[in-house]
């Protein structure tokens, strides 16, 4: 809840080109990244819902989306590459397209009008790209906080 | 592994029924309740983090060469827009001068058509946490006097008009919403139109008749069409027009006068009440039954 009210006071000022990152959904694909689907699970359905409650979006259209996007984002977890950074980006660049397309398309749905052609051009896309941007940043943190809640044992 | 997957589906599953569950009661309406319950709980906290951020903010805007010319460019843009808002409130003062006049003896004969404007100041709380959907929260809301429905301006122009109302908080859909739809009239030629919202928080003017004269500059009021807003609000600024072959009509593009990426203090016309013209259709029905 209290990134989603970050996002919600400070979205005026860290907008560029009038899109904002996904601070909700950086958060919680780093952390199924890092932990898995369970606690990813977990986190998308707390983030989903309090996104929601805040959004002025027909409930249930942001859990939804973050919930498939974990789902998808599971499956990057302790694979062959580990904590690849790269892979990482990678994976929040297309994971950041299918959200906000998955919650567009959700609202449409719903009746909201809308110009995907505009949409993917001028938010989706642009959207995704901050989004990867961000989690370069978040994730070191998102690491060091998993590396003191679960730390490493010594192996020798 | 089996176990694995049987607990993945049992959370999935968990989660999906909630979602289904908070879905229906929404769409019941039952949710709205809850929804203002948590954003009249979270009101102080936001208040608190957006007037840290607007101070955080203007700390940083007023610290070098580059900032303090952006700065004078705003105030001189700022001005510009004062100045167009108050030419066209002149020019519309000069226009119903002349029809009061016409229409002196029929107002004679209605005294009951009077406007009384009233107010509420509102604050900005939030903005929608989305890319995709332009809302604004303000601390004022039922116990303000504030209802659905009532139109939302600052002293540059139209904002956009309430949806949802709590207790101590009012959702606002801004005009830049593409679901924002507003009947206009472009003061010089009097042509009509509908303001629309576009995905990427900008506002065109579509539905203009293909035969009909718009010019880069051309100021564009809400015409009061409808029924939704009052007339004569200042909404922007004509600054393209599209018109092509194949289209049944004009569109234009509009430069707000409003920057809405900057919403600190509004106003609430308390006075106005929209028209609901299903909730009137059904009325004479009934009486008609």
């Amino acid at each position: 809840m209290g990134i989603v009210l970050l996002q919600s006071t400070l979205s005026p000022y860290i907008k560029i080109n009038g899109v904002h990152p996904d601070l909700i959904f950086v958060v919680v694909v780093g952390w199924t990244y890092l932990r898995g689907w369970e606690e990813g699970l977990g986190w998308a359905a707390i983030g989903g819902l309090s996104l929601d409650f805040i959004s002025a979006a027909p409930f249930g259209v942001f859990t939804l989306a973050l919930l498939l996007v974990t789902l998808a984002a599971s499956l990057s977890h302790g694979r062959v590459f580990g904590n690849n950074i790269i892979l990482l980006l990678a994976l929040t660049f297309i994971l950041g397209l299918l959200f906000n397309s998955i919650a567009l398309l959700s609202l449409n749905l719903l009746g909201r009008p809308v110009s995907w052609i505009d949409a993917f051009s001028s938010v989706i896309l642009p959207a995704a790209l901050f989004n990867v941007g961000i989690m370069a940043l978040v994730f070191p943190l998102l690491y060091l906080i998993n590396r003191y809640l679960n730390p490493q044992p010594l192996s020798f | 592994m089996t176990a694995t997957r049987n607990r993945r589906q049992l959370y999935i599953g968990l989660i999906l029924a909630i979602l289904l569950l908070g879905f229906a009661l929404d769409r019941l309406g039952y949710m709205s309740p809850v929804r203002s319950l948590v954003q009249t709980a979270l009101i102080p906290v936001q208040s608190a983090m957006t007037t840290t951020a607007q101070d955080v903010a203007r700390e940083f805007e007023a610290s070098a060469d580059i900032q303090a010319l952006e700065a004078r460019n705003a105030q001189l843009e700022a001005l510009s827009n004062g100045l167009m808002v108050e030419n066209a409130r002149l020019r519309e003062v000069e226009r119903e001068n002349e029809l009061l006049r016409q229409l002196l003896n029929y107002t004679r004969n209605n005294p009951q058509f009077t406007y009384e404007a009233t107010s509420v100041k509102g604050r900005s709380i939030g903005y929608d946490p989305t890319n995709l959907l332009y809302f604004v929260y303000t601390d004022v809301g039922v116990r303000q006097g504030v209802a659905k429905g009532m139109p939302i301006i600052t002293d540059r122009g139209l904002v956009g008009r309430v949806t949802a109302v709590g207790p101590n908080s009012a959702q606002v859909l801004m005009l830049i919403d593409p679901a924002s739809s507003v009947n206009a009239i472009i003061q010089n030629s009097r042509v009509t139109g509908v303001i629309r919202g576009n995905i990427d928080g900008t506002i065109s003017m579509e539905r203009i008749p293909p035969n009909e004269e718009v010019n880069p500059g051309d100021i564009v009021l809400t015409s009061g069409l409808g029924g939704n807003f009052p007339d004569k609000l200042v909404i922007g600024q004509v600054t393209e027009v599209i018109q092509r072959d194949q289209d049944m009509f004009q569109s234009a593009r509009i430069r707000p006068t409003v920057d809405f990426g900057k919403l600190e203090t509004m106003l609430v016309i308390t006075s106005f009440e929209p028209v609901d013209f299903e909730a009137e259709i059904l009325e004479a029905q009934e009486q008609n039954n």
